[in-house]
């Protein structure tokens, strides 16, 4: 059963087609990589995708409804997010408020419940009991009382999807999330996004120049470029592409 | 383990009382100010002060979620004049005037929030500041609004509760209250989930959208309380709702810090005391006024860019860490 439906998705910036007519479709708890060099326009698909452009043609179908064009923090309700390749986290505030943060769906509070003091102790409990415990899934307790900008580089990507997780969404769509980070920890979030999928159940979409991280995790790649789909299947068929290899080398000169 | 715990406990709950009494102390001392200070000069130097908080505590409530908005001014005019027009127009009673006055503004402020907050950081500054203009000039040039000379003769507060209204000392007790309110409401969004996600947004619009945070929605209703708030001071008296007010709002709050609900209050506070106390130098020339206030901001802006009340909070901070260093390494421990 596909959860997310992408059908003929095109997005334009004036006469530049950044995304031509994608279709693309994720099963429920599958890890679906997308990959492509440089200005493919994959980050332009997570974008149209999870609501922050609106898209120029094409549909976008989550859990068999239409979610074209909605804003982001509506698709998000809907149980769909994404992390974000540079603003990750809010940077001034700590580790555990940032986890806190990211639980804002679970307790939507009203202004009035803010100003008297409406059944908020109860509820309050309740998710500093959720946050303590995303953040030993995490790996993170140790740190929750540190300010997040003062966490090492991985860290802080892991505490990203920690927020895009605290909201315990159906589907995250991952934007590089282990880029920059050192084989160790490239490892660690490896087995953490695996965990994910296989034990809580989350339809995972990502984005990564990793190949070896790609290969690893995922188990079907589609390839991008310029916009286009050239490629879909598992890592190894992926692998022996001729288009995918002529994407990331150049085609040769007496190639025809 | 547990002896511990409860020792915790117990101190966070000593610290609250003693909290609530300092409050309840500083609350008694400010409603017997007037029994203390007689003479009308200093009386309207605190009732200035107590609406300055009010409409800085309302700035800050809309900055707190990194909207930058230039025009609190405007919207402590559109109550200013609502109330003033309903008064002497209608001759409606004054209490019912200065409800409609902030309910006005707040809905001026939805409107013109909707619109505008598309608009990001300086984009959306500078077309608050147009709208604030705008007003100024629309006030200036229609007879109705009284043009130059404003709407004068407005009749005092009609008698609420036995209270009447004519003394100055009276006027002080309605800024008073009127800013003890503005500064619980404040402080109690500040504690809570609304005032956090507000800072959120503050921190990373972007990041709030993608976790399901309505952004255009909270903001237009920050956008609301502060106008609210800037309005419910009109009622005590007429200003002017000119750019240097504008110029105050963000001196005061700069100083005060914008990191604290308390930052209004302490940047106010200080600020008066100065320049009060520079009017008693013999010879002083008025015009070293603006010029103490402009150093004054650099030396804060240079020494504490979070502002005063950074420093003031932290130093509580620094007899805790001095006298209960050892108390707090268990705690580090058993959370390694």
């Amino acid at each position: 059963m596909a959860i997310l439906q992408v059908k003929g998705l095109t997005k334009n910036f004036g006469g530049l087609v950044a995304v031509d007519h994608l279709d693309l479709e994720i099963n429920k708890g599958e890890i679906l990589g997308l990959i492509g060099p440089n200005g493919a326009g994959k980050s332009t698909v997570f974008n149209v995708i999870s609501g922050y452009f609106k898209p120029s043609a094409g549909k976008v179908f989550f859990k068999g409804e239409d979610i074209t064009g909605l804003r982001m923090d509506k698709i998000a309700s809907k149980g769909l997010v994404r992390t974000f390749q540079h603003t990750l986290l809010y940077s001034d505030i700590t580790v555990r408020e940032n986890v806190l943060a990211g639980l804002h769906l679970q307790y939507k509070s009203g202004l009035f419940d803010a100003l008297f003091g409406f059944r908020t102790a109860h509820k309050r409990t309740e998710l500093e009991r959720r946050a303590t415990e995303l953040m030993e899934v995490l790996g993170l307790a140790t740190r929750s009382n540190e300010p997040s900008g003062d966490l090492p580089h991985g860290y802080q990507r892991l505490l990203g999807m920690g927020i895009a997780l605290s909201s315990n969404p159906d589907m995250i769509m991952l934007d590089e999330p282990v880029t920059g980070m050192n084989a160790e920890e490239t490892a660690s979030t490896m087995s953490m996004i695996k965990r994910m999928a296989q034990e809580m159940g989350t339809t995972i979409l990502l984005v990564e120049h990793n190949m070896k991280a790609v290969m690893g995790l995922c188990e079907r790649i589609i390839v991008l470029n310029f916009g286009k789909k050239i490629a879909e299947g598992s890592p190894k068929e992926i692998r022996q592409d001729i288009a995918v290899i002529e994407a990331y080398l150049g085609a040769k000169a007496n190639a025809t | 383990m547990r002896p511990v715990q409860s020792g915790v406990k117990v101190k966070t709950a000593r610290r609250f009382n003693s909290k609530l009494v300092i409050t309840i102390v500083i609350l008694i001392l400010l409603f017997l100010i007037p029994t203390f200070v007689s003479s009308n000069y200093y009386l309207r130097i605190f009732i200035n002060m107590l609406y300055m908080i009010m409409l800085v505590a309302g700035f800050r409530l809309v900055l707190s979620a990194g909207i930058f908005s230039m025009a609190p001014q405007a919207f402590f005019g559109i109550g200013a004049y609502t109330l003033a027009l309903f008064v002497t127009r209608l001759n409606w009673n004054w209490w019912l005037s200065a409800l409609l006055a902030g309910v006005f503004a707040a809905a001026s402020a939805a409107i013109i929030g909707r619109i505008l907050l598309r608009l990001k950081g300086i984009f959306f500054a500078i077309s608050t500041l147009a709208f604030a203009f705008v007003l100024l000039l629309v006030w200036r040039t229609f007879p109705f609004f009284g043009r130059h000379n404003g709407i004068f003769n407005i009749s005092a507060p009609d008698t609420i509760f036995g209270l009447e209204f004519g003394s100055l000392v009276s006027y002080f007790y309605l800024a008073l209250v009127l800013a003890v309110i503005t500064m619980l409401v404040m402080y109690r969004i500040e504690k809570s989930r609304f005032g956090f996600t507000l800072h959120c947004i503050g921190l990373n619009a972007d990041l709030a959208r993608s976790t399901g945070v309505n952004v255009m929605l909270y903001s237009v209703a920050a956008f609301c309380i502060g106008a609210f708030f800037a309005s419910f001071q009109a009622s005590i008296q007429p200003a002017t709702f000119e750019f240097n007010v504008l110029m105050l709002i963000l001196l005061y709050a700069v100083i005060g810090g914008v990191h604290s609900v308390w930052g209004p209050v302490y940047g106010v506070v200080i600020m008066t005391v100065i320049t009060t106390g520079l009017t008693y130098i013999p010879n002083y020339d008025p015009k070293i006024g603006p010029i103490i206030l402009g150093v004054t901001l650099i030396v804060v802006m240079l020494r504490f860019p979070k502002g005063i009340s950074f420093l003031l909070e932290s130093i509580p901070g620094w007899f805790r860490k001095a006298s209960s260093k050892k108390d707090n390494e268990p705690y580090g421990n058993t959370s390694s």
